[in-house]
């Protein structure tokens, strides 16, 4: 049973986490219809963000702060005056997000170097938990709970308020949204630096137990892909089911033939989609 | 002006013809008027613009923008390179098998991303390509992993071993020529045609009676295969191949070879990529962050000029535009990158 347990448990915390990096992505996707390929830079760009500032102060509740809130403006920034200028053409969206990303990865590569970092997390929230039957990190039960409470709120957003209305009504029919008088241009800047705070904050917390370097962004940019076309794109909810799957399935590849754990991936990917074009919780468009 | 137009357009035809004939010729005595380095180089920009070209079939005239296409021409070099080192393959059987190879994987690809389209087909071809890179580093007891496959030898054919600068142009300029002309004769046929009207729209040739996902099934085919050859030629001039050449930052320069030129025409993928290399090899000299110039370079080419160097629309009575009658093209796809 402990055997099984324990790529049970990471898989379950390591699917929170995927869910904090892909619910931002499918709320963009869904909404703007921007396959935005600089999301695992995002990712990244939270980690190394946060790895300064705790260097600099030895806080490590800075660090999330300051990971998450300087993604944010960062995707604000993009958003309003890259992305912004190429409105509507969906393919030279998604190619200037893989722009943004090229350069990115250059300019974090100059400034941090390319050997692996991880920021350190404080004692009390590091060190392993009894759980009864084992002892497990504390800190990826801790992420389970930020992911737990992320989910909540988000879905508190969506579903109870005003601008979470709209991004609803965004995702099923935006040119009637924009009729109606909504200016959906200060929407969409929005829910991009929403994004890149969810992203950058899950960049903080992924970083003080897996470490981090160039190279990074881009498997977290594939691993939200999966979940999100698992999941069905623009559902948040779609995004947790589709990450915890995602999760458990690496976490027991990993374990048990760690060889082939890419195979089960895509695997699993191709299957969906062969009987769900559209995921788990995806709307047909 | 009607007049003016009409009297010019021999004129125009014959400086097209000339200019043509021109460049082939440069092209066929390059050698000899190039230092040996920069026939390297001219080697470089020939099978780059190649694997550009496949991506173009897709982007411009199918409307499927790929980034898996530098991964199937890394598929290719690493079967060129497991075939030569590991079971001492001579040249002429495993070319055949490294332009196979790519084929079938594209044509696995193709069953499941037809379904898909535009944001969906991208995100299918990032994961798969993602798939053929973890594969290269994982599947090491054939790939060696990260250290890639090095020593690959000149290309042997009729026992003649294509060793020095010269004759290695030549090994790639004959392929690439004649892939050059199979796409261009490819995307003016019919199926060429009828792949643009899908492109335009799939409801309308549904209707029509065209089969839309067969059309789109075997430009993904095709331009997998292009995207081989180009792999074969690559994997005998760089003489090695790693897991570097399936990630992203190669796709990217996939991208941004087709992109500067323009995915309008095949064309574009050879100003592309001669501007590619030149632009690499010049900065590399001076600076690391090359990357970050090229990516600057990028993101200013999707803002500001969408279809390209040829989409570059000329005034009529520009000598430029008499001589190349640039970013007009009756027959081609007039549709851009929207």
């Amino acid at each position: 049973m402990i055997p099984l347990l324990m790529p049970f448990l990471n898989g379950i915390t390591y699917g929170a986490l995927l869910f904090m990096c892909a619910s931002g992505f499918t709320l963009v996707f869904g909404l703007m219809r921007i396959v935005n390929l600089s999301h695992g830079m995002f990712y990244l760009l939270g980690a190394y963000i946060g790895l300064s500032v705790f260097r600099s102060t030895q806080n490590w509740i800075f660090a999330l702060i300051g990971g998450a809130l300087s993604v944010g403006v960062i995707a604000a920034v993009i958003q309003l005056l890259l992305l912004r200028r190429v409105q509507g053409f969906d393919l030279r969206e998604t190619l200037l997000t893989i722009g943004i990303s090229f350069i990115l990865a250059d300019v974090l590569l100059a400034i941090y170097g390319g050997m692996p970092q991880s920021i350190k997390a404080p004692d009390l929230i590091a060190q392993p938990v009894n759980l009864g039957l084992l002892y497990y990190p504390g800190i990826r039960l801790f992420v389970f709970f930020v992911a737990i409470l992320q989910g909540v709120g988000l879905w508190l957003l969506i579903s109870r308020t005003r601008i979470g209305q709209i991004i609803r009504a965004g995702v099923d029919d935006r040119p009637m949204v924009s009729a109606l008088g909504i200016n959906i241009n200060r929407v969409f800047t929005i829910v991009f630096m929403l994004t890149g705070l969810l992203t950058g904050l899950s960049g903080v917390l992924g970083g003080s137990y897996l470490a981090f370097a160039t190279g990074a962004d881009f498997s977290v940019l594939v691993y939200s892909l999966v979940v999100v076309i698992l999941g069905g794109m623009g559902s948040v909810g779609g995004a947790a089911l589709g990450a915890v799957t995602l999760g458990l399935i690496d976490s027991f590849a990993k374990t048990f033939m760690p060889q082939m754990t890419m195979v089960f991936v895509f695997g699993s990917l191709m299957l969906v989609l062969a009987f769900r074009p559209y995921g788990f919780l995806g709307k047909e468009r | 002006m009607e007049i003016g137009v009409k009297r010019g357009f021999f004129k125009d035809a014959l400086n097209r013809r000339t200019l043509c004939m021109l460049i082939v010729l440069f092209f066929v005595i390059a050698p000899l008027l190039l230092k040996p380095f920069q026939t390297f180089l001219l080697t470089r920009i020939l099978f780059l613009s190649l694997v550009s070209m496949s991506f173009i079939l897709l982007i411009g005239y199918g409307g499927m923008l790929s980034l898996v296409q530098i991964s199937f021409f890394g598929v290719a070099g690493y079967v060129i390179g497991i075939g030569t080192l590991k079971y001492n393959m001579p040249t002429h059987l495993v070319i055949p098998l490294a332009v196979l190879i790519p084929v079938i994987l594209s044509g696995a690809f193709g069953i499941i991303a037809i379904r898909t389209e535009r944001n969906y087909f991208i995100m299918m071809t990032v994961a798969f390509a993602q798939l053929l890179f973890f594969g290269s580093l994982q599947w090491s007891d054939l790939t060696a992993g990260y250290d890639g496959l090095t020593g690959i030898g000149s290309p042997t054919l009729f026992g003649h071993s294509f060793k020095s600068r010269t004759e290695l142009y030549y090994f790639t300029l004959i392929p690439s020529a004649i892939c050059y002309l199979l796409l261009r004769r490819i995307t003016q046929s019919p199926f060429g045609i009828a792949l643009q009207g899908v492109r335009d729209s799939a409801k309308k040739m549904s209707a029509l009676g065209f089969n839309v996902q067969l059309y789109r099934y075997l430009a993904i085919v095709m331009s997998g295969a292009f995207a081989g050859v180009a792999g074969v030629l690559g994997a005998y001039f760089y003489g090695m191949i790693a897991p570097d050449m399936l990630n992203l930052s190669s796709c990217v320069m996939v991208l941004f070879i087709a992109l500067l030129g323009g995915v309008t025409r095949l064309e574009g993928a050879l100003v592309g990529s001669l501007i590619y290399v030149l632009l690499d090899d010049f900065f590399s000299q001076y600076t690391q962050r090359y990357q970050t110039i090229i990516g600057i370079f990028f993101v200013l080419i999707v803002l500001f000029l969408p279809n390209g160097i040829i989409g570059i629309k000329f005034k009529t009575n520009d000598t430029l535009y008499r001589l190349f009658r640039m970013g007009e093209n009756p027959n081609g796809p007039k549709a851009n990158i929207s």
